[in-house]
């Protein structure tokens, strides 16, 4: 039996996202906010918050840690700090919980937050030099190059940051 | 009117009718400046339930940054300072750059809204209440907590190598 919408019990569900039963109109204001998401946030249909008062925005801030989220499948945080998907939104509780790892023993799939915790990624490289350090590149939603982009730890991101496994 | 020793001196002999009466208007005075107390509480209350509370404090306290690189860090910092020293209508006016560093592209409450990720996503930015509420104390205390944050991570990333 099809649900009611969680914000407007006396609707019909007409999508589930989440876990969650949402009407047709919220599906509708769910489709427009998606549509205002910035253009460097992946994926960008679960970007969006309900703010009452049969009221759809994207979600502010960054995707950063968004993207490390789902492609992790990371949930940690509060409904609220979570997208439509239940996906993790702040790079603080991305990395709560994981083990931070040595840069000399960091693996691909490691997650890099930077110095300030408002920068994260993932590592989707790890090159070992003889007689240099190792090369690491990191796959991260970035807002500056406009999606979802490949840097180098060094040069990019000039060696500041943490890795967590 | 006969004047008596308490209106000629301003002094009553104990036992005296006028300093019964003396009392009585004091204990009179007391019981008015009690009342008027409470009822100035009870008022008090009541405002402060009715006054909206500032949106750019709701906004930032708790709120988390989210920004990548030292140049959207340094416009972060730019906007703030402006919430902080120019009045309302010429940081109206006032255009940053975005993402990609194109100059003139973002309202103040744009950089808020773009690298910051708030509490609650009730809380919603719009020039209305904004730009009166950009310049009360709650807010300027929340914007100084953030610029003073920023600045010393970008401090920290400069000293630490970074161009």
């Amino acid at each position: 039996m099809a649900g009611r919408c969680v914000h407007h019990p006396g609707r019909p569900e007409a999508i589930k996202v989440g876990g969650k039963s949402y009407c047709s109109q919220c599906q509708t204001g769910q489709q427009n906010a998606a549509a205002r998401v910035d253009r460097h946030v992946v994926p960008k249909p679960c970007f969006v918050w309900y703010r009452g008062a049969n009221t759809w925005t994207a979600i502010t801030g960054t995707g950063c840690a968004h993207w490390v989220a789902h492609a992790k499948s990371i949930t940690h945080g509060t409904p609220t700090t979570r997208c439509l998907e239940g996906f993790t939104l702040r790079v603080p509780d991305l990395i709560r919980g994981k083990t931070q790892v040595a840069q000399a023993d960091v693996r691909v799939g490691d997650i890099y937050a930077n110095r300030g915790r408002d920068h994260c990624g993932m590592v989707s490289r790890v090159t070992a030099r003889t007689g240099q350090p190792t090369q690491i590149e990191i796959e991260h939603d970035s807002s500056r190059q406009g999606g979802v982009s490949r840097n180098d730890f060094a040069t990019y991101f000039h060696g500041q940051g943490d890795f967590f496994r | 009117m006969i004047p008596t020793l308490a209106t000629r001196t301003g002094r009553v002999p104990p036992g005296d009718p006028v300093s019964r009466r003396g009392s009585s208007a004091r204990a009179l005075r007391a019981t008015a400046t009690l009342l008027l107390g409470v009822s100035l509480l009870l008022v008090g209350s009541g405002c402060e339930r009715n006054v909206p509370e500032n949106t750019v404090t709701l906004y930032l306290t708790g709120a988390q940054r989210q920004a990548e690189t030292l140049d959207q860090r340094q416009e972060i910092q730019r906007a703030l300072r402006d919430m902080l020293e120019l009045p309302p209508e010429q940081l109206r006016d006032k255009r940053y750059a975005n993402y990609q560093m194109e100059p003139g592209s973002w309202t103040a409450i744009d950089i808020l809204e773009r690298y910051y990720f708030p509490e609650s996503p009730l809380t919603m930015l719009v020039p209305e209440t904004f730009y009166r509420d950009v310049a009360l104390p709650p807010a300027r205390e929340a914007i100084q907590r953030h610029l003073d944050r920023i600045t010393k991570d970008i401090e920290a990333e400069t000293r630490a190598g970074a161009p």
